[in-house]
Parts: C-alpha cells; structure tokens; sequence
C-alpha cells in the first residue's frame, strides 16, 4: 500500500497560539481516516495548512508535508495550486456559505474544470452535467442555470462534492460535510460521499464533531485534543476499548450511551485556549485518571501496533496502566 | 384574567392548532397562496414532564415554539396554557407570557453583545414585575448560581463566554419570571459533545429543580430518547406519530419515524439499524403533494395513500397518521 499523504510534526501557529501542535497523519491510497474533535481542536486547521489555506498571521511549520512523492513544502506557490483543487480537494463545512451566491452552479463547478484540465466550453458544459448526475441532482441539465439561493441544504451540498470530484482527485477532504443538514439528508450524503470514494478509489479524511458518523463510516480514526492527535485508533477498537482518557470521556457523555440515566457523565472544565495552556499533558486539568506525572511531563505521541496515543498511562479496557 | 385555579389543568394543551402563512404570487391580481406551516397539532404537556418535537427543518416544529410561546397567535385552533385561553385576549396573553419561556438553538446570535450579563437577565423583571434594582440583582445572581455561573461574571458581557456558558445564560434567562413551560429550540445542537452533555444535565435538573414542563424541539433523536416523556414527530406540519416515548422508540409504527430512527448514526454497533433509504427531499409546503404527503417518499406505500390523507388515530398506544399502521405492526422492523 503506497502512503498518498504524509504529514509529521507539522505546527500551525496564530500569533503565538498553537492551532495545530505536532500532528502526524498518514492516510494511505484508497483509504478512508476519520478525525474527530471538539470545536477548537485544530482538526480543520491541519486539512487547511494541507492545502495552502492558513490566512496571512498563521505560520506553518512541518517535518514533512508530503504529498504522492512531492513535497508540499519545498513546491512553489504555482505548482502548489496545480495539486490542491485536483489532485487534493475539500469539501467544506456549512454548503449555504460556501457557494458563491452571484455566481451559477455550472459556473462554479466548470472553474475548477477551466483551470485543471482545459478544454472546450462545450466539453466543461457536458462534464458539468456528468458529475451533477453522479451525485444524484434530478434533471441536471435544468439545474446548470440555478443559483446557490435555489438551491436546499441538501442540494447544496451534493453541488459541493460535484465541484470537489470535478478533477477526480486522488484525496479528498471533507470537512464536517453533513453538520449543517438533518438526519435523513445526513445519511444521503454520506452514502453518497462513501460511494464515490469506492467508485473512484479516492483516499478520504473525514472531519466531524459527531462521534456517531464517524463510528458507522471510517476505518480509522485520529481524536484530537487542543491542537494534538491523543489517539489514533481502527474504528472497531477505538468505540468499544479507547486508548486515550479523553475519547473514553468524550464516549461516555454521549446521550445514546445514557440512556436511561438521569445524567450524563460530563468533561469538567474546558478546552485550554490560549492563555491557559497547562504544562504537562494538555488534558490533565480534565483527566479523572491524572497522575502527578501529568502535570509536569508532556507525554509523546507513541504508534504501537498500529494503536497510536499520547499519553502517560494509556488505557487497557478502561484501566490505566500505571507501571 | 379570570379566576381559574391553574394547578388541576394541564400546563399545555393545544387542539388542532394551525398556522397558516399568505405568500405573495407573481402576478398583480393573483390570490395570495397560504403556506401551511403548521396543519393541525394536538397535544396535552403536563407539569414537570418534556414533550419532544422531531422532524426535519421546515416540518413546522419551530412554527409551533412561536405559536406556544404567543410570539404568534394561531389560525386556527385552541390552546389554553395553565387553563386559560391563550388566543384572544390581550391582558390575559401578558400575564400568560411570563409563564412561558424560550431557549434559542444558537446562544451566538441569541443574546445581545452590547449588553451585560446582569442587563440581559434583568431586563424581564423591568418589563413584567415592579421589583427595585437590589431586589432584581439579587434575584438574577441567585438564577445565576442555580444554572452554574459564579457572582463575578455579573458583570461580563456575551462574548467574553464560551458557547456552553451562553447557552447557560440563555437557560438562565429563561428562568428569570419563574415559569411553568420553557421552550427549548434546539438548545443544544450548536455545542460540542462534552458541553452538551453538560447543557442537558442542567436542564434535566432544573426541571426536578423547579417542576418545570419542556417543550423540547431537536432533530437529534438520540437527545430526545435521554430527555423526554412524550415524543411528537412531525413531518410537513402535521404530526405524525405521537406518544409515549417508550413506546416510539421501541417500535416506531409510522413509516417516517422509523426512517428517522434509522437515519440516525450510532456509535455501538448492536444499536444500528438497517438504513431505510429516504428518497428526495422535503416537498414544499406550498404545494404539498396530495393524500398522505409523505407517499412520495414513503416505502410502504399502497394506493390509498396517494388519494386519501390520514388522520391521527390510535393504534397500538399511540397515535398515528398512516392508513397502513396496523400492517406495519406484525413488520420485523
């Protein structure tokens, strides 16, 4: 299996506030990774650094940043651009925010075509409504003229994903894709999304806040925490024998998981901003497992067995292993 | 306000309340359309207990928060709160008003910036009680304690808080004249997972707390399976399938309930259902599609239900919308 992507020790930093603070990720060709984080837990912040995005204070800083054999870090900006729209693209959050609302559906979707791969006005015309019929808009040939405000959520959105394949990438990126739509048009979209992935043998990352999706779509699952990766797990271990106290916490507090009780087990405190950054493990203050060692050491990112976490005392069936 | 003793009524009860909206049509002598928002919903809340309303965006759940909370008055139908007859007269509805409150979905857009916290919570003392400023401080950093907010914050404005705290402040408005129902409008599907769990333990408690009665409005089921008694699914303005939520949960009867339930993502395997596969979208409420208007869209569909809609019956301890529901019950679903 080749790796497509690699990223080591990369660091996004805000005017001295570390967005992203030494995260490695591989995602191999084909396959398909989750991330999963609380709001403010940088996992959109690394899939924008990936693609160039980081607005004008941010600094990027990484190990490596590779991407299929080339360095995303050494290339110039304009070879960059050759490679993220096509080779890597994304689909973003929230779809009623995304699209530009002065321009056509055709429009948008046929830019990406334009610059990447050429071609007639006719030949974009017909891709255009080749890639709306792949994800399922009705009479897409109708549709070229419409503008984003036409359009529903959910409708929206499957424009997003169009736009996102148009070049056929070899990695896509979908961040929180399903957040902004109900449930039934959440399930809607991510068989389509999981669809296309194996239609096209498209690597995925799939970022999202709800722990639920992520259990029923990916093989792996990266959690983050405060700008780090805590635990890198394969979905079937990490729901039922979590690594890392925070995802056990975070499992725990899910409603679904509660059912009959009269209350939830909560997280005391909250996420360190950039004042309150602890020394030591950046969860300590939260953990109902901290040591004193936690406090003062900061605990490395370790891959055993393909289980990766960063803590001191990783958990074996919930039970810290303190030596 | 007439003398009714409010204790033996049900806090809510709603019959048959519609709201229609006129939509303009292009054209300069053509009849305004009515959108139907809302097509018909009964329901009893008692004291202390949380009825859940589900359904998508546009199924008219928020429609009714505005109806019950008398931001709008109905078209059509009755609703008496505590007792009282909350359509109609002026005098009556202001005092209604105090025992109904409401918790916005996005605690971002829901307070207002240039104000302070103690501002924002004793802004509904100043307008429905004749307290003087110490009584109302006191009164306001006592609700602040009850929802979790310490003393200093008084004095703080909106965006110095995280969105789990707004939403607090949000809960502590709501609290602010004593009511008997709030409203909660999604309250929590803006936060996080480990700030939600915590908005919803304060609920929970303030309702043992206070003996208040939830009207809870969530698309999230797995939310409303922890938090309410009642459930009430609603799809295009009517509901669909209403009751005990025992009962729904464990076999949902209506077509559309179960596709919902089925929709929605687990993280344990055993608790994943088989996907029933929704077709399209929402049809439009201004045109919507003739018999049960979930036919189009609906699996078990037979003839019947493209002619003649279905009205709200009790089969198997609920109530129900759907001319098939007594052969869906033998279905292994």
């Amino acid at each position: 299996m080749t790796k497509l992507l690699e990223i080591e020790n990369l660091s996004v930093e805000f005017d001295g506030f570390k967005a992203v603070d030494g995260v490695n990720l591989s995602v191999d060709e084909g396959k398909v990774v989750g991330i999963v984080g609380e709001s403010g837990s940088g996992k959109s912040v690394t899939q924008l650094a990936l693609m160039g995005l980081i607005p004008y204070p941010g600094i990027i800083k990484a190990d490596r940043l590779m991407f299929h054999n080339s360095d995303l870090m050494a290339l110039s900006a304009k070879k960059r651009r050759s490679i993220t729209g096509k080779d890597v693209s994304m689909i973003f959050q929230e779809p009623m925010t995304s699209l530009n609302p002065c321009f056509t559906v055709e429009y948008q979707i046929s830019e990406a075509l334009k610059i990447h791969e050429g071609g007639t006005r006719q030949e974009r015309r017909k891709r255009v409504i080749e890639l709306l019929s792949q994800v399922g808009i009705p009479a897409p040939e109708d549709r070229l003229g419409t503008f984003p405000h036409q359009l529903s959520g959910g409708m929206s959105q499957r424009v997003m994903i169009a736009m996102a394949i148009a070049c056929s990438p070899r990695l896509l990126i979908a961040d929180e894709p399903t957040t902004a739509l109900d449930v039934t048009i959440q399930a809607q979209i991510l068989e389509l999304i999981m669809d296309l992935q194996q239609k096209k043998n498209m690597a995925l990352v799939l970022i999202t806040h709800d722990m639920a999706v992520i259990a029923e779509t990916v093989e792996d699952v990266v959690v983050m925490y405060a700008g780090q990766v805590v635990e890198k797990n394969s979905s079937d271990r990490i729901f039922t024998n979590p690594c890392h106290p925070y995802t056990e916490a975070l499992l725990n507090a899910l409603p679904e998981r509660n059912i009959n009780s009269k209350r939830l087990p909560t997280i005391p405190g909250l996420v360190p901003g950039k004042f309150d950054r602890p020394d030591g493990c950046l969860f300590h203050p939260r953990c109902k497992h901290a040591k004193k060692m936690c406090k003062e050491v900061v605990p490395k990112y370790s891959e055993k067995n393909s289980i990766g976490v960063r803590c001191h005392f990783p958990l074996i069936n919930g039970v810290p292993q303190y030596d | 306000m007439t003398d009714v003793d409010t204790t033996q009524y049900p806090v809510i009860k709603a019959e048959n309340l519609k709201k229609y909206y006129p939509v303009s049509q292009e054209g300069f002598l053509k009849k305004p359309l009515s959108l139907k928002a809302l097509d018909g919903a009964s329901f009893t809340l008692n004291k202390g207990k949380t009825l859940a309303v589900v359904g998508e965006s546009g199924c008219g759940k928020s429609t009714l928060a505005r109806l019950i909370t008398m931001i709008e008055s109905p078209t059509e139908g009755n609703l008496h709160i505590g007792g009282i007859n909350a359509v109609g007269n002026k005098k009556d509805k202001k005092i209604l008003r105090r025992k109904v409150q409401i918790v916005f979905q996005d605690p971002y857009g829901s307070l207002n910036p240039r104000k302070k916290v103690g501002t924002i919570l004793e802004e509904p003392l100043k307008i429905n009680t004749d307290l003087n400023a110490s009584q109302m401080r006191e009164k306001a950093l006592h609700i602040m304690d009850k929802v979790g907010l310490s003393k200093e914050q008084y004095n703080r404005y909106p965006h110095m808080f995280s969105g789990g705290q707004r939403q607090r402040i949000a809960v502590a408005r709501a609290l602010m004249l004593n009511p008997d129902i709030v409203v909660a409008d999604e309250p929590v599907s803006a936060l996080d997972v480990s700030v939600q769990a915590q908005t919803l333990n304060l609920l929970m408690d303030l309702q043992d707390e206070m003996n208040l009665a939830y009207l809870f409005i969530s698309h999230d089921l797995s939310v409303v399976r922890l938090i309410s008694d009642d459930i009430m699914v609603m799809y295009l303005g009517r509901p669909v399938e209403q009751g005990d939520k025992n009962v729904i949960f464990e076999k949902p009867l209506h077509p559309y309930t179960m596709a919902l339930l089925a929709a929605t993502p687990h993280v344990d395997v055993k608790s994943r259902q088989k996907r029933i596969r929704l077709s399209g979208e929402l049809p439009s409420p201004l045109n919507p599609p003739p018999g049960c208007t979930f036919h189009r869209r609906c699996a078990y569909m037979t003839d019947i239900c493209k002619h003649k809609p279905p009205h709200l019956r009790e089969v198997a301890n609920r109530m129900i919308s759907c001319h098939n529901a007594e052969k869906l019950i033998n279905n292994s679903h």
